[in-house]
């Protein structure tokens, strides 16, 4: 769990600076984006194994930054997060290569899984 | 149908919001807990006061959660004039869209399980007003304590309904015909006529809603 590079993005600051905190917590090394056009500046410098990306986030969608992630930095694992109940967004999303998705409140284990099942995805494509 | 419309798009985007309200809640509940957990309560004497406090803010957060989910799957049934749906589901979230009744009322709203999916093919909007409008109508008459049954129902034409079947409380018995002729059914009937539907007894104390 200590070697986990995950990169956080949601325009939720306080969702992220919170959620960013537990994760550390438990030896996972985050990153904090707060726009798809943040998180994807962030990525020329920064590559993390997995990226936990909200779908509903102003200016760049996260759908679009998916699109972008998956073409630029395939190895990249994305987890989408979103906030309604429908499964209909994240089905969408995990068709356009994302790794999985997470609907809003997050149980933490249940995240702390997906990760390390993303990080070994992406570890085995190495 | 363009007021429909424009309430459930306003009423899925507070969903959304409150969805990231919730998150931040439960985050920021899960921080507390976290920090706590490795505390000793020699330093901290109020530790297992805190993280009961604690987990009854998860469990609300679980509740508020799941409200919003089917609120935010009911705020899009205005998207579709026509829909072919499984009755099953739509009681289910039918109900679950009636807990203010039930709990006013305090009356148990059930549904019985098809063996095999009823297909409704309507109005999904409609359906639903149809099916709350009976629950609201039927619930402060059946009295505290009772129960309704609501089932799915497919007549020999194909087309379907749902079977109201009341119970009353342990302690008391009375008869949904004679409840009905004291009541404002001949208006609720009218109403249904409107709507393309029908409702009337079907048996000593059960109602059938066909459309």
């Amino acid at each position: 769990m200590k070697d986990w590079k995950v990169l956080l993005v949601d325009d939720e600051k306080e969702f992220v600076m919170t959620l960013a905190e537990r994760l550390g917590m438990r030896g996972i090394k985050v990153t904090t984006a707060f726009s798809g056009e943040e998180a994807l500046g962030t990525m020329e410098t920064y590559k993390p194994d997995v990226m936990i990306l909200d779908l509903m986030m102003p200016g760049m969608s996260g759908l679009v930054v998916l699109g972008r992630v998956k073409r630029l930095y395939p190895e990249v694992e994305v987890i989408l997060l979103t906030g309604t109940g429908s499964a209909s967004e994240g089905v969408t999303g995990m068709d356009q290569g994302a790794f999985d998705y997470l609907t809003k409140p997050l149980q933490i284990d249940e995240l702390i899984n997906k990760i390390g099942m993303a990080v070994k995805k992406a570890s085995s494509a190495d | 149908m363009k007021e429909s419309l424009f309430m459930g798009k306003v009423t899925a985007a507070m969903t959304h919001e409150m969805k990231n309200v919730l998150a931040i809640i439960s985050e920021a509940a899960g921080l507390a807990q976290d920090l706590l957990g490795p505390s000793d309560e020699s330093v901290f004497p109020l530790k297992n006061r805190f993280l009961n406090i604690m987990g009854k803010i998860d469990n609300q957060v679980t509740r508020g959660s799941d409200i919003l989910g089917v609120l935010n799957y009911f705020s899009h049934v205005p998207d579709d004039e026509q829909r072919q749906e499984n009755l099953d589901e739509v009681l289910n979230q039918t109900l679950f869209l009636s807990r203010k009744i039930s709990r006013l009322n305090g009356v148990d709203l059930v549904t019985e399980q098809t063996d095999s999916p009823v297909i409704l093919d309507y109005n999904p909007l409609k359906s639903r007003m149809l099916l709350y409008r009976m629950l609201e109508f039927l619930a402060p008459l059946v009295g505290k304590g009772s129960e309704i049954m609501l089932r799915a129902w497919r007549f020999h034409d194909g087309s379907a309904g749902v079977c109201f079947t009341v119970k009353a409380s342990a302690s008391s018995t009375f008869s949904l015909t004679e409840m009905l002729n004291g009541s404002s059914w001949g208006a609720l009937e009218t109403e249904f006529r409107t709507e393309k539907a029908s409702i009337g007894p079907s048996g000593n104390n059960s109602l059938m809603l066909s459309f």
